[in-house]
Formats: structure tokens, sequence, C-alpha cells
């Protein structure tokens, strides 16, 4: 390696090496736990359904869930943090450290420009993120996939599952490395940085969350009459229910009793003549995980630019 | 003053540089030639770190321009050919001696790592060692090897020899010495022991409140300046005698009846004047106190009070 590599290289070597060791560990923990739970479900010739109605529970579906479903979703949480952590301990002291401590005149006053000092940098972190952020996202799609949706398991929409996985988490990862670097570059000190890099992270994911069921229109699930309804599946409930009027106007669901020969009378009454149900089907994960991807994305591309333009005409 | 066709290493035009608290240098013009050895003086807040800064491209001018061997700092001719030692001397703790030497081989075309082993060596350290664990005057060692190294034309020191003790400072002054006279590296230097200035710099650029005071040739400056020591004239309320040109009093000390003063550019001939040529101490001593204006002023107390 030479020049600017090998100076990213030689000063993110430890973490590299840190990061490398513990996702090794997940990798191992999770191919052993998913092999084990793999064995159980063959062994107990547990068939798996979808929804928490989902006709397929038993006292074996049971131990499946508790037994796998806490440590995915510490597993999840791991993967969502991981975005935080880069942007403390990989993006803030990038820069800030280099500003606190002085070392940036060290750096600065030798034959190289500031843009080749950083990009070097910068792009290892870069490079680093990714691939950490794509390993955690894989392991947990990888482990969850098997009892997705199921019962009182994890499901697609859960924040452990829907942020910790797929590209979003990967966008993520770099706008919490964006983040942190310009922060360093802002504070000009380490630890307030890896706090607004942690703060930052942590508000625009719980935007994202609070917001994310507003991206798509629901699909409206309607059956005529008093056919029983379409079990809710992996699909996200708007929790939005209700009957239909011939002119077509939703009414709310609790003008009648929820099953029966009531339920019957109660529609005949109101003239009602079919049921509604507003959900989010699974399919919908792949659009909001695009659309969230590319909000971050845009950010991390956004805070790297002005890091990227405050470098060129810094006033140190 | 100047030879006009020699090559300056640093020139200044209208260098000015404002920060959210004022303005740390106004309106700078001055020249420093190639191949000497520049004090770089002033009291605290002058510009001095900032001039610095702005030679290495740290900083960017507000108005004017600073040009190193006529190219702008930070364009890769510039960069080749400068190197800089920041008052803090900061280095990667983290790093080995080795890896700090290799980081000067890594991003300098002209590295000389025999030269920056050679200076290492000299002090004793071992290249495996981590540079956290270095003393303070070892450090400025390794920071002056990786300048060294470099090979550069120009070196840029700010208080090089800030937080050393005498020993180390005598020590790091040699070696610094024999390796600019060596190559003919410019050396612009800044410091606040002005008695340590005396003996290693042939050129001088004083700078006060942010403006150039006094730049030149040590040797001329002396020669174009008098310290005259002799009974205070009661007939002026400075003391000194009414055929003095009072434009050219820099500063003048009056203690109980005798009455010091430094004089650019002296005629007196009166013999009851003591008259010498001023050490650079003196002459520094003597600009550093006197305020901005070239106008004499009237000396009301003693060196203490002047000092204070």
């Amino acid at each position: 390696m030479r020049g600017a590599h090998w100076l990213a290289w030689r000063q993110q070597r430890t973490l590299i090496l840190v990061a490398t060791l513990s996702l090794l560990a997940c990798t191992a923990y999770v191919w052993f736990r998913r092999t084990e739970m793999l064995s159980f479900i063959a062994e107990h010739h547990i068939t798996v359904c979808k929804g928490w109605n989902g006709p397929c529970g038993s006292l074996f579906t049971e131990r499946l869930l508790r037994d796998n479903g806490d440590p995915i979703r510490a597993l999840a949480t791991l993967s969502m943090a991981f975005p935080a952590l880069i942007g403390a301990f990989w993006g803030a002291p990038l820069i800030g450290r280099e500003l606190e401590s002085g070392t940036f005149k060290l750096a600065l006053t030798q034959g190289i420009t500031p843009l080749r000092w950083f990009a070097a940098r910068f792009g290892l972190a870069v490079l680093y993120a990714l691939l950490g952020s794509t390993l955690l996202a894989a392991l947990v799609a990888w482990w969850w996939a098997p009892i997705s949706n199921m019962l009182d398991g994890p499901y697609w929409y859960d924040g452990y599952i829907f942020n910790a996985t797929g590209p979003a988490a990967l966008a993520c990862a770099l706008f919490g490395l964006a983040a942190g670097t310009a922060a360093g570059l802002l504070t000009r000190r380490l630890l307030p940085a890896m706090g607004i890099a942690m703060a930052s992270v942590a508000a625009v994911r719980l935007a994202l969350t609070f917001v994310r069921s507003d991206w798509l229109p629901p699909t409206v699930r309607v059956t005529p009459g008093i056919v029983p309804k379409i079990r809710v599946g992996s699909a996200w409930s708007t929790g939005k229910f209700g009957y239909i009027k011939p002119s077509g106007a939703e009414e709310g669901v609790m003008n009648c009793p929820f099953s029966g020969a009531e339920l019957k009378r109660c529609m005949a009454e109101h003239g009602y003549v079919a049921r509604f149900h507003k959900v989010h089907p699974s399919s919908d994960f792949w659009p909001l995980q695009w659309i969230e991807t590319a909000i971050l994305l845009s950010l991390a591309i956004t805070l790297t630019a002005l890091t990227v333009h405050w470098l060129r005409t810094r006033h140190v | 003053m100047t030879d006009p066709t020699a090559p300056m290493a640093l020139r200044a035009t209208r260098l000015g540089r404002r920060f959210r608290s004022g303005w740390a240098l106004r309106d700078c013009e001055f020249e420093l030639p190639a191949g000497r050895v520049t004090a770089l003086v002033g009291p605290n807040g002058a510009g001095k770190s900032t001039l610095l800064h702005l030679a290495t491209d740290l900083l960017r001018p507000t108005t004017g321009e600073l040009r190193i061997f006529g190219a702008a700092p930070g364009t890769a001719e510039a960069r080749d050919r400068t190197a800089f030692l920041a008052q803090d001397k900061p280095l990667y703790p983290r790093f080995t001696v080795a890896d700090t030497l290799r980081f000067g081989r890594e991003f300098n075309r002209t590295w000389d790592q025999a030269t920056a082993e050679r200076i290492v060596r000299a002090g004793g350290i071992d290249l495996p060692t981590q540079v956290g664990t270095l003393s303070q005057g070892q450090c400025t060692r390794i920071a002056l090897a990786l300048a060294l190294g470099k090979r550069p034309e120009l070196l840029l020191l700010d208080e090089p020899l800030a937080d050393l003790d005498p020993l180390v400072r005598h020590e790091v002054m040699g070696l610094l010495m024999a390796e600019a006279a060596e190559r003919g590296i410019t050396v612009v230097m800044s410091s606040h022991v002005l008695s340590e200035l005396e003996n290693v710099c042939d050129y001088v650029l004083l700078l006060k409140h942010g403006g150039v005071r006094l730049v030149g040739d040590t040797q001329e400056l002396r020669e174009t300046h008098a310290l005259i020591t002799g009974r205070a004239d009661d007939g002026a309320d400075d003391g000194l005698p009414p055929e003095v040109d009072r434009a050219t009093v820099v500063e003048t000390a009056l203690t109980g009846r005798q009455v010091t003063a430094l004089v650019r550019e002296p005629d007196l001939v009166d013999r009851r004047w003591l008259t010498e040529t001023p050490s650079l101490e003196d002459l520094l001593l003597g600009y550093l106190r006197s305020d901005a204006r070239p106008a004499p002023r009237p000396a009301h107390g003693g060196p203490a009070e002047e000092a204070a």
C-alpha cells in the first residue's frame, strides 16, 4: 500500500481488526443457531405458517419462536445500532480527532492535497461500513427467513427486522459515517462529534420509522357479505377495518358485532354489502426499503459533499 | 536593502487575515530572501502563527496574497518545497517512530530516509518506539526529523523551542542550524526567546498588532540604529537633547537622571552621549516595547513600567 492508502490502513487497522473479529463471531454464532433451528423444525415436522393467527400453532412452534425470536431481535438490534457505531467510532475520529490533536497540521503540510488525504481515509471507512452492514443485514435476514412473519415471532414490518435488514440498513451505515465525519469537522472535537453522530442516526431512524406506513397507500382487502375475512398472514395491518355500503362508502368497524348471526342481521340493517381491511402486504417491504434507501443515501451524499466543500474552502 | 534579483522565499502583498475576533494580520507587505534564517518576532497575538499557517495553506488569506518561491501555498510546488513544524509538534501518538518516518516517506516525493533516521538515532531514539511514550524533547526531534527528511527549501518553525528544557533547547537548535546550513535551507522561525535568536538569525521580521513593524537584515538593522545613553536633558519631556530628530526615536527609557534611547539612523555626535550599536535583542526589545506609531512619545516611566 502506498501514500494515502497506507495512512488510511495504518490509522484504521485496529478498528478493522476489532470489527472483523466481532463480525466473524456473529457469523459463527448465527450459523450455529440457524443450523440448530432448522434441525428443530425438521425433527418435529413443524409446518411454517404466516400471521399471528396462522393455523400452525403448537407447543413446538411456541418453543421454536421462544428460542429464536429474542436472539434474532438481539442480532437485529446490533445491526440497527451498527450505523450509530460506525458514525461514532469511525466517522467522528476521521477528521474530529485530527483537528482536536492538531495532527491535521502534520498531514496537511505534507506533499498531499487535503482532498486526497480525506478521500483515501473516508473511502476505506465507506468500504468497511458497507461490508459490515451488508454482512449484519444478511445474517439477520438469513436467520429470520425460515420463521419469518410467523405467529408471535418477528415480522417484516417490526422495527427490528425492517431497520436491520435490506438496502436501507446499508444506506443508514453510510449516513452514520457521513454524519460522524461532518460532525467531527464542525465540532473539531471527538467526544461531541461522537454524540452528534449517534444522536443523528437515532433521530433519522425514529423519524423514518414514524412515517414509514405513510409512504405507500395500503391495499384494501374486501370480503363480500359475511364470508370469513382473509387471514392477515404476512401483511402489516393498518388497523383500519370496516363495512362497505353499496355506494362504496366505508364505515367504521364498531357499528356491528364481530361475528355470527348478530353480525349478519346488523349488516343487513345498515345495508352493508362487504367488509374491508386495509393492510400493507409483505411485498411492500421492497418499495419501502428503496424509498428509505434513497432518503438515507441522499442525506449521506449531501453531508459528504458539505464535508468536502468545507475541507476545500476551510478556515482551520 | 536586499538585492532585488535574489530569489524571495516568502513574499507578502497586502496580506490580511481576519478572524471572528478581528484582524490577526492586516496589510502586510514584506519579502524574506532565500537562504536566510529569519526570526519571526512579536508579542502574543501579533499574528506570527497566523502568518505561518497562511504560508502552509492551513489558512487562506482574507485579503492579498502570500507567495513561496513565487508559488501559492497549497500548490504542489509550494507543498514540495515547504516543511512546517507546528507549535504543538503534533505527531500520531499510536504510531511507532518507524511508522512516523514512513508517513513522511509516503507523502513526500523528495523524502530523505537516511537523514531522517540519522536525526532520530542521534537522539538515542529507537525506531520501534511508540511516539506516545516519548518525552517532549524527543517528540520535537521526531517532528524535526520529519520536517528535515522532506528536504525542504523553506522550513517554517512555530516556536520550536517552547516547552523544552535548556539542554534540549541547545541540542535542538544546534541540530537545526547544522542541517539548515549544510543544505542552504531558508528558515523562518518564530520565537519568544530573543537572546537565542541573536546567534542564529541573520534576518528579522517583527510583527505587532497584525502589522509589519520591522523587517530586514539583522546586521544592517543593527548598524542603522544606535543605543544612546546619557544624562537626561532637563529641557525635554523625554530627556533627549533637542538636536535629536524625534521622528527617528524608536524608544526611550528614563531611569532616574539617565536616559537610554534606541534611535534610527543617528547623527548625534554629542560627546556627552554614549553611542553604541544595539544588540539584536536590544533592537527587538526596543521595537516590541515602542508603540505602533513611528513618532516618539514621552517616556514617563522607567523600564519596569515600560516592560509591563
